[in-house]
């Protein structure tokens, strides 16, 4: 909340008030609680499914698509140790000459979007751009997880 | 930076795509107001924080 917020809490006899400094939107990008009228809709990091395989950047091309589509995907994501996004490979991506790395193969710096985007605008981004996935990442970058564009529509359909 | 293609939102022009990455795409909109769209970025109405 804002330091005036805080501050008003205090006042009204309020214990423990703490000013979150980076934000609401940070603190929601994180995928922490919240209340109130929106905090019932469907969101981004609800629907992502956290099962995407990763991959990094120095393995083959050739043996991750063996491994990704052995497990049913035709994406994966590329992470570093730190589970911070680097690229991604769509079908497309993936199609590509076994003999590359990821790091030549991938699509550099994707698009992402953080978890508390409404399920409907996604479904609605996803459908207009024609994006098959889209990564789904806290503020500073993590992988949360991989939205399908029919879960996405699927879910907004729903609500 | 070949710039050719224009936000379909405030028109301004950008290389690709923000939403994504094409650099052909009819729908094309900017990193900030596909973050405006999205709930990503708050316009704020006023700078000294009211």
């Amino acid at each position: 909340m804002s330091p005036r917020a805080a501050w008003r809490l205090e006042s009204l006899g309020f214990a423990k008030v703490y000013d979150y400094v980076a934000g609401k939107l940070d603190w929601m990008a994180a995928g922490l609680p919240t209340e109130g009228t929106n905090a019932q809709r469907p969101r981004a990091g609800q629907v992502a499914r956290a099962d995407v395989p990763t991959c990094g950047l120095g393995e083959g091309l050739g043996a991750v698509r063996d491994r990704v589509r052995g497990q049913g995907w035709d994406a994966v994501v590329v992470v570093n140790d730190e589970r911070v996004v680097l690229g991604l490979l769509r079908s497309k991506e993936l199609a590509q000459d076994s003999g590359l790395t990821i790091e030549q193969a991938m699509r550099p710096g994707p698009s992402t979007f953080r978890p508390f985007v409404a399920i409907a605008e996604m479904a609605r981004f996803m459908t207009e751009h024609d994006l098959d996935s889209s990564p789904i990442t806290t503020s500073d970058g993590r992988l949360v997880g991989l939205l399908l564009r029919s879960d996405a529509v699927r879910e907004s359909q729903t609500e | 930076m070949s710039a050719d293609i224009t936000c379909t939102s405030c028109g301004k022009r950008i290389e690709e795509c923000a939403c994504c990455d094409e650099p052909d795409c009819a729908a094309a909109v900017c990193f900030h107001c596909l973050n405006v769209a999205a709930g990503q970025e708050r316009l704020q109405p006023h700078v000294d924080c009211g």
